[in-house]
């Protein structure tokens, strides 16, 4: 059976201005645009009811995976596919009905919030727009869905500005869950909150998943948030995924060099004072990665090997990924 | 190197600080009742949720609270000088020499328009008459303390050419470049990825093992204080709710919100299904409940936190502000929580 979602082999570049834009540019004597590949080629599959997590820092083309995920961008390789149905090749109209199945929620709850509307219009709006319960019922919809996000009912009434960051995450999360999909992908959504607030959402979206039977492509900088959630984690680096494993055994044995600085790096309650290992040096820059493996101008033990030739991924153990030549 | 300091000075003190803002309709006390020391070559950590005043209480110390904030009782006093009555010249001259700053977010304290180096320069300028070698030698010297990379390089740069993680060391170096007793850090590493943070911090603690400098450092993050501090202020609607020595006071905390805050870190309860969460949320700070502020949350609650609790002491150099402090029974996390 085809997973429920499968990213195959997509990457996105940005900053590629287009056949009449390089026609311009040469035209005009500016050479050509400089290019960074946020994503590079990248296989991830979400399994029904499966909560797949995505860590990686800043600028490591998570939050691009994610918005190619949820149909907000389109990838510049490579092929989204649905329950195996391939998404480029559908019609305008089919397509939309196909990606309502996917669904997105925010880091910034409260900018992801239109401000002049109330908390009723927002949730009203994916359900008209769509078309997607009779007009008698939609305000059931929405009673049922704030009941379910653990908020009153008489915040429907309020606008945004009146509500509490872990309230407009709550929202948000309300206003993904409208058009009843199957998988919502979900980018830093506690990442700006509170560790009390934190722990709530995070609590509500285990509950939300076992209720609604939901998968989550959960993207998070946060080890320790992505651990609680996920049955699998991916881990990008660079714009790749260099390492894949079900969650207790990429937390418990690591096989990339850069999964066990992330590890290493994380701080962690109980092992205080302690003397981290640090990974030496800078990200490079996107612009110009290095040459073969990604992270070998940082990585401890790379050899000659890695800094020629970009390894494959191959499977460690079973149902671990590691995209290293010495794993 | 044997360090220049015996950890037994207090370069501050700060007293029952309390700071206020005043508008025609209401008086909004943002911290209340603040009182620690801070000792040579020493981490306190000030940890608390956003509206917790630990911002605040950095600024106020600074002097950088803007009207209509104003510092309405308490006393600061910088290695016994008082800066509540200093003049604004003296101020300046303790501001970026003997007590410094660093904030959350770099882009906001570097000037976009000036180069590293003429920032550095401008910090060292500031406080003394120095020659440009020297300017040179000592900014390229603080710069590779801080694991900056071709250092000399660098000061040439402008503040957009360098990476968030660099941006911070700078702001850093800037802030140590004068060797300062007291460094008051807000949310330095909030920002940055765990793998820079980690760097950072090392840099840190071994800049204050160095140098005596004794820092603030305040954050959210428990995880990051456990790591980093010698003592910890939990902090809480306003007011300090407990203090102690860091592994203790983790190890074992007595104020229930302590407790809850450690157990809603997602890290420290594996294998625990769900995550302990606390009720409701941290309250406005104009509109703190009477009493204990923590009581609406707390399943501890009873008629006795209706009268506002004090400070006291529980165990050596600890103290709590609770009328039913956990016991080293109960203070175990263990998701077991009400």
């Amino acid at each position: 059976m085809s997973p429920l979602l499968l990213l195959d082999e997509v990457g996105r570049d940005f900053g590629s201005p287009g056949a009449l834009g390089s026609w311009l540019r040469r035209g005009l004597g500016h050479g050509e645009r400089r290019i960074v590949r946020a994503v590079d080629e990248v296989t991830i599959a979400v399994g029904r009811q499966e909560v797949v997590g995505l860590v990686g820092e800043s600028g490591c083309g998570k939050s691009t995976l994610g918005r190619i995920a949820a149909g907000l961008i389109a990838p510049s390789r490579g092929e989204v596919r649905v329950d195996g149905v391939a998404i480029a090749g559908l019609s305008a109209a089919v397509r939309r009905r196909s990606m309502l199945r996917v669904q997105m929620v925010f880091q910034s709850a409260t900018a992801s919030l239109n401000p002049r509307q109330t908390v009723r219009e927002i949730l009203l709006e994916p359900l008209r727009v769509h078309r997607l319960a009779p007009r008698a019922e939609r305000d059931d919809r929405v009673a049922d869905l704030m009941r379910r996000i653990g908020l009153h009912t008489g915040f429907l009434s309020r606008d945004p500005h009146q509500l509490s960051g872990g309230q407009c995450q709550r929202i948000g999360i309300a206003r993904a869950l409208t058009v009843a999909p199957d998988l919502v992908v979900c980018d830093e959504p506690v990442s700006a909150l509170d560790v009390s607030i934190q722990a709530q959402i995070l609590n509500l979206f285990q509950d939300l998943q076992e209720s609604l039977k939901l998968s989550y492509l959960f993207i998070s900088h946060d080890l320790s948030v992505v651990e609680r959630v996920s049955d699998r984690v991916a881990v990008m680096y660079l714009g790749r995924i260099v390492e894949e494993a079900p969650v207790a055994s990429l937390f418990g044995r690591p096989s990339h060099p850069y999964t066990v600085a992330l590890l290493a790096a994380a701080p962690r309650l109980g092992a205080q004072r302690r003397v981290a290992a640090v990974v030496k040096g800078e990200r490079p820059s996107p612009y110009n990665p290095p040459a073969g493996c990604h992270f070998h101008p940082r990585c401890p033990r790379a050899v000659e090997l890695c800094r020629r030739v970009a390894p494959e991924r191959r499977e460690v153990a079973p149902g671990h990924w590691s995209a290293c030549h010495l794993a | 190197m044997a360090p220049r300091f015996d950890g037994a000075t207090v370069v501050l003190s700060v007293d029952r600080l309390r700071t206020v803002f005043e508008t025609a309709a209401q008086t909004v006390v943002a911290v209340d009742d603040v009182s620690f020391r801070l000792h040579q070559g020493e981490v306190l950590g000030l940890v608390g949720e956003s509206g917790s005043g630990k911002s605040m209480t950095g600024h106020s110390i600074m002097g950088l609270v803007d009207p209509p904030g104003r510092i309405a009782d308490g006393t600061i006093l910088y290695r016994g000088e008082d800066l509540g009555h200093a003049s604004e010249d003296r101020l300046r001259e303790i501001r970026g020499n003997h007590v410094a700053m660093v904030f959350q977010d770099p882009m906001t304290s570097l000037s976009p328009t000036l180069s590293i180096g003429a920032q550095l320069a401008g910090v060292l300028r500031a406080h003394r008459r120095i020659g440009r070698r020297e300017i040179r030698e000592r900014s390229v010297e603080m710069l590779r303390r801080l694991d900056i990379p071709s250092p000399e390089a660098r000061l040439r740069a402008y503040p957009h050419e360098l990476s968030g993680g660099m941006r911070q060391r700078v702001c850093i170096a800037a802030a140590m470049l004068n060797e300062p007793d007291v460094l008051i850090a807000d949310e330095p590493t909030t920002a940055l990825d765990v793998t820079t943070q980690a760097q950072i911090l090392e840099e840190v603690r071994d800049l204050c093992r160095n140098t005596g400098t004794a820092v603030i450092w305040i954050s959210h993050d428990l995880a990051v204080i456990g790591a980093l501090a010698n003592r910890v202020a939990v902090m809480y609607a306003g007011q300090i709710v407990e203090t102690g020595p860091v592994a203790e006071l983790l190890a074992a905390p007595r104020h229930p919100y302590t407790r809850a805050l450690l157990s809603a870190i997602p890290g420290a309860n594996r294998g625990v299904r769900r995550l302990p969460q606390l009720t409701g949320e941290v309250p406005a700070i104009g509109d703190v409940p009477t009493g204990c502020r923590f009581r609406p949350r707390c399943a501890r609650a009873d008629a006795a936190c209706e009268a506002p609790p004090v400070l006291v002491a529980c165990g050596i150099g600890r103290e709590v502000r609770c009328v039913h402090p956990l016991s080293d029974a109960d203070a175990t996390i263990d998701g077991a929580i009400p």
